[in-house]
């Protein structure tokens, strides 16, 4: 028992009271029991009145001698027993302190990442537990494009001076690389999006599945992408790979920049799985926990500017990739459907390619396909 | 024990129902044929379950403290974990064995024992360990409407803990984790009391800005190891929290399984914070050491973060 | 004895009782030689001598009456009306057993005729009896149990418990205690404080009887008194036969030379039952030299197809270990 409550007084201050009678009554956690009184005297005084609820061991009332002078009697219960040090089990519970071995120097998690982008795992410093080297570690090799590191802003008499580092770094070097490097050309077509329109909003109201035209444009480009495969190469020193997996960049905006997180396998995602797949990772990016490997291996981007109200544009590649597909806002417009004027809601795409590797045909080729699967999305289920 | 008059309750004290009152009423509502208050004799009152319960009954035994299954230990690990097995499936044995276990403030090491991982290691028993009140009732329904021997380990301070539970009848599978708290940097997996105890080092950790996934595997066995891998593939990180002892403990296989199966989704070594390979004391600072608490718990989930 | 019993006539049910004898004695002898051949996996604990306990027990039983055992379960599981080939096969390993070759000779079990097996652990049928008494009584059927377990599981702590749980619920129980003077090497002597192990019922407020385990008939007269009471909802009795195994504990174990005198075993010997009981058809007329032979000789070659039915069994596929847990 822990703590009781005062349910009645069973006599009154100034009452005298005999050892063994009946004093009070109290209420437990279980039940109601009757406190006698241990000594003999008068009650003087009383500290807990009836209704309210005390812990254990803290003083409840004074009996004494009458006329006796009271001592001065706080309500507080008895000093909480030493907090006993937890290191001693801490310890016993930590791994061996120092001792890991070299060849536990990195975690399986990292040394599979390692593994996969070729990083020389000794070049490492760990800033993991006891020096282990983790994942984030890893990651400062291969991504610079780091999820932290706001970047720099310094105040000046002039105005602000943002220092180019961290992300802001990354993200300035690999538009550079792509802008030098590729020949970039940017073609463009217009995707009458009504009857997806439509199809979104049911989705949204009859399975509640918060399905947006980025999802759809995505799976959309997942599967154009397996027919016309070329589009979905990236470069690997001065060869070009074209992988088997369809990994989509979605480009978000967050507070520090530019990022672009990776659906992985979009191959063999439904629209669905897809919306879902989107909304997990650009949650992470909103509370700034995405983790560093959803960040890369990306093989072809999607940059959806819609919402900002641009039309068409001409998005950089995200190099290694070959290609980026660009969409714009969709507009109410008037459009000759069957000889007849129609208002259809139509979106702007814009997709930009290296064309070393990549002709026009092509490109265009793999641009209508897509156009023609968002156009009609039931196939894209 | 409306649903199926073949469910019936025996153990010691249960009309009554002194001591943690679980079955408090019962005995007006169903009866002294139904409500049975055995002498002491533990490894008697399991034995006869086993009896009835081939006979084609359905008994629900309370063992007063979980200390004391080790008096029925033959009955239990012996005679209904291996029953069905033994006979080459010619009978089952539809038994519950209720218990409260784990310490409740200074029982002294006899009435304060979770020996939970003695019993997730007996082939053919399950272990059913609820920690709220609604994973309580739709676990305790399973067990009676199942087949086989179930061990219900009940943790005494969770009795007056309160929480919603619906009206309606529900059950719950065995072999289905809970998340009960989501989180993408580490993975705590406890049961009973330590769930507790690990949401409320989760709160404090939430203000050092790390988020810990609490998953409650509700059951040990059958345990279900998709939650708990899938959990470990998100945060990458792992912390067993039990009030059993250490070595051995139900946080050694939970962590050989992690090991086995998901290595590559660790990003950092798996911690276990337990009790230390001691009987638990009487007294209260004592107690209160070897017992793990929030503090403990949060840091060991630092020494893993940084 | 009772002139009729289970339906049959008195004559009916002494070539019964012998019949039953034989079997399980030819049954024995031939698992002994068996496993001196190596044929036999494990141990083996043989009823040999003891027959008349189990019979005259059984003969009294309907199919739907509980049987518990001990380690030494092949003699009740027959007399129960077990299957010869089922049971050998169990022995061997073999698929076909009444356990798919799961429990073996120490946990063979015919649920089919509700003999729930054999049980290594010395006494832990006990309390089992008395749930299956408990199951009894709580589904209102007029079933017994009987129980069967050594002198030495009589100082086994699930002895106390679980008489003491069929004493107070009164159960339809009859407890049969085979005393047969030894716990594997320890003589009951040595063991046990008092002689009569009946005499403990007075300590559970039940009847307690000691039948000469030899006398298969006096065995079955007290027996049906018993299990007459059980089925009344009387209670349970404890009944104790003073029997005798010839073989050893197991058959690793000597007969004699170590912890028992030859002489000792041959005075038994000269007290068979099964000899008792051929002398006392044979010379009342019930049966004729030549019948008697017959009856033994189906009976041996009974067992014979038994052991060619469990050599011819296949072992149980490997997923099998991991099935039924």
């Amino acid at each position: 028992m822990t703590e009781g409550k005062i349910v009645q007084w069973l006599k009154k201050e100034g009452e005298e009271v005999k050892s063994g009678e009946p004093l009070l009554i109290i209420e437990t956690e279980k039940t109601e029991i009757e406190i006698e009184a241990e000594v003999s005297g008068v009650l003087r005084r009383i500290l807990t009145p009836e209704g309210a609820s005390v812990p254990v061991t803290q003083p409840i009332a004074i009996i004494g001698l009458p006329g006796e002078a009271l001592p001065e009697v706080k309500g507080t219960a008895r000093a909480p027993p030493v907090e006993a040090p937890i290191e001693a089990i801490v310890v016993a519970e930590k791994p061996n302190a120092g001792q890991v071995a070299e060849r536990a120097r990195i975690s399986p998690r990292a040394k599979r990442l390692a593994e996969k982008y070729k990083v020389d795992v000794k070049r490492l410093q760990g800033t993991g537990p006891d020096g282990l080297v983790v994942l984030e570690d890893v990651m400062k090799l291969v991504e610079p494009a780091r999820v932290a590191a706001k970047p720099k802003v310094e105040q000046t008499a002039l105005g602000s001076k943002i220092a180019l580092t961290g992300r802001r770094k990354a993200i300035a070097d690999r538009m550079a690389a792509s802008s030098r490097s590729a020949a970039a050309v940017t073609i463009t077509m217009e995707a009458d999006v009504s009857d997806a329109t439509e199809l979104l909003r049911k989705l949204r109201e009859e399975e509640r599945v918060d399905t947006s035209y980025t999802d759809l444009v995505a799976r959309a480009a997942a599967k154009a992408l397996q027919e016309h495969p070329m589009l979905n190469s990236v470069w690997q020193g001065d060869q070009v790979l074209i992988p088997r997996e369809i990994n989509l960049g979605i480009a978000v905006a967050d507070e520090n920049g530019l990022i672009v997180p990776v659906i992985k396998n979009a191959e063999t995602k439904s629209l669905q799985e897809i919306a879902h797949a989107r909304t997990e990772i650009v949650r992470r990016v909103r509370e700034g926990r995405l983790s560093p490997e959803e960040a890369v291996g990306s093989t072809f981007t999607v940059s959806n500017l819609g919402m900002y109200g641009v039309g068409f544009f001409t998005p950089i590649i995200n190099f290694p990739e070959n290609a980026i597909l660009g969409v714009g806002q969709i507009m109410r417009k008037p459009v000759a459907v069957n000889g007849q004027v129609s208002i259809r809601s139509i979106m702007p795409l814009s997709l930009s390619f290296d064309h070393r590797i990549i002709d026009g045909a092509p490109a265009a080729m793999f641009l209508r396909r897509l156009k023609e699967l968002v156009e009609n999305p039931a196939q894209l289920l | 024990m409306h649903r199926d008059e073949r469910v019936f309750i025996l153990g010691e004290d249960v009309v009554f129902a002194y001591t943690f009152a679980v079955t408090k009423g019962l005995k007006d509502e169903f009866g002294e044929e139904r409500i049975l208050d055995t002498p002491i004799s533990e490894n008697g009152i399991i034995g006869v379950s086993v009896g009835a319960a081939i006979g084609g009954m359905k008994p629900v035994a309370e063992i007063q403290f979980e200390d004391l299954l080790l008096l029925a230990m033959d009955q239990v690990v012996n005679q209904a974990a291996k029953m069905r097995y033994m006979s080459g499936g010619q009978t089952h044995v539809p038994l519950v064995i209720r218990t409260p276990g784990g310490f409740w403030g200074s029982f002294g090491p006899h009435h304060s024992q979770n020996i939970e991982s003695f019993f997730m290691h007996t082939p053919g028993l399950k272990v059913a360990v609820p920690s709220t009140a609604y994973d309580a009732k739709g676990l305790l329904k399973t067990a009676i409407r199942g087949d086989d021997p179930v061990l219900f380990l009940e943790h005494k301070r969770l009795y007056q803990m309160q929480g919603e539970v619906p009206e309606e009848d529900y059950t719950i599978p065995f072999g289905s984790a809970d998340v009960k708290r989501e989180g993408d940097d580490v993975t705590i997996v406890a049961t009973q009391l330590m769930v507790h105890r690990s949401l409320e080092a989760a709160r404090e950790l939430a203000s050092r800005k790390i988020e810990v996934e609490v998953v409650d595997p509700r059951t040990l066995a059958p345990l279900d190891k998709k939650t708990l891998l899938a959990s470990v593939e998100k945060t990458g990180r792992l912390v067993i929290v039990e009030e059993g002892c250490r070595t051995a403990g139900i946080g050694a296989e939970i962590a050989a399984i992690v090991a086995e199966e998901g290595i590559g989704y660790l990003d950092a070594p798996i911690k276990r914070v337990g009790v230390p390979d001691v009987p638990i004391p009487f007294s209260p600072p004592l107690e209160n050491y070897v017992i793990p608490d929030a503090k403990r718990i949060v840091s060991a989930v630092e020494s893993i973060v940084r | 004895m009772k002139a009729e019993s289970g339906g049959r006539t008195e004559s009916q049910n002494l070539l019964a009782i012998y019949g039953k004898m034989l079997e399980i004695r030819y049954f024995e002898e031939r698992v002994g030689a068996l496993w001196r051949r190596g044929m036999l996996p494990g141990s083996v604990h043989l009823y040999v001598g003891e027959e008349a306990v189990a019979v005259g027990v059984c003969i009294n039983l309907r199919q739907d009456d509980y049987v518990t055992s001990t380690h030494r379960g092949h003699g009740h599981l027959l007399a129960k009306g077990g299957n010869m080939s089922k049971l050998m096969a169990e022995l061997y390993g073999k698929k076909d057993g009444y356990c798919r070759g799961k429990g073996g000779s120490m946990h063979a079990a015919a649920f089919d005729i509700r003999m729930i097996g054999a049980n290594p652990i010395v006494g832990a049928g006990i309390p089992i009896a008395a749930g299956l008494g408990l199951s009894i009584k709580m589904r209102k059927t007029d079933q017994v149990c009987a129980c069967f377990f050594g002198d030495g599981a009589s100082n086994q702590g699930t002895f106390h418990e679980g008489i003491n749980f069929a004493a107070i619920w009164k159960l339809p129980v009859v407890f049969v205690c085979e005393n047969n003077l030894y716990g594997v090497s320890v003589p009951v002597s040595k063991s046990t404080p008092v002689v009569d192990i009946a005499s403990r019922a007075v300590g559970y407020g039940i009847p307690g009887k000691v039948v000469d385990g030899m006398d298969v008939l006096a065995i079955s007269d007290t027996a049906a008194e018993a299990v007459e009471r059980a089925r009344k909802g009387l209670g349970p009795t404890l009944l104790e036969c003073k029997t005798y195994r010839y073989e050893g504990h197991s058959r690793g174990d000597p007969a004699f030379g170590v912890y028992r005198t030859r002489d000792e075993v041959e005075a038994w010997k000269k007290r068979d039952p099964i000899e008792k009981l051929r002398q006392h058809l044979v010379s009342s007329g019930y049966i004729t030299l030549e019948q008697d032979q017959e009856i033994r000789d189906s009976i041996a070659s009974a067992v014979e197809e038994a052991v060619r039915f469990a050599e011819e069994s296949p072992y149980p596929p490997l997923e099998d270990a991991l099935r039924d847990v």
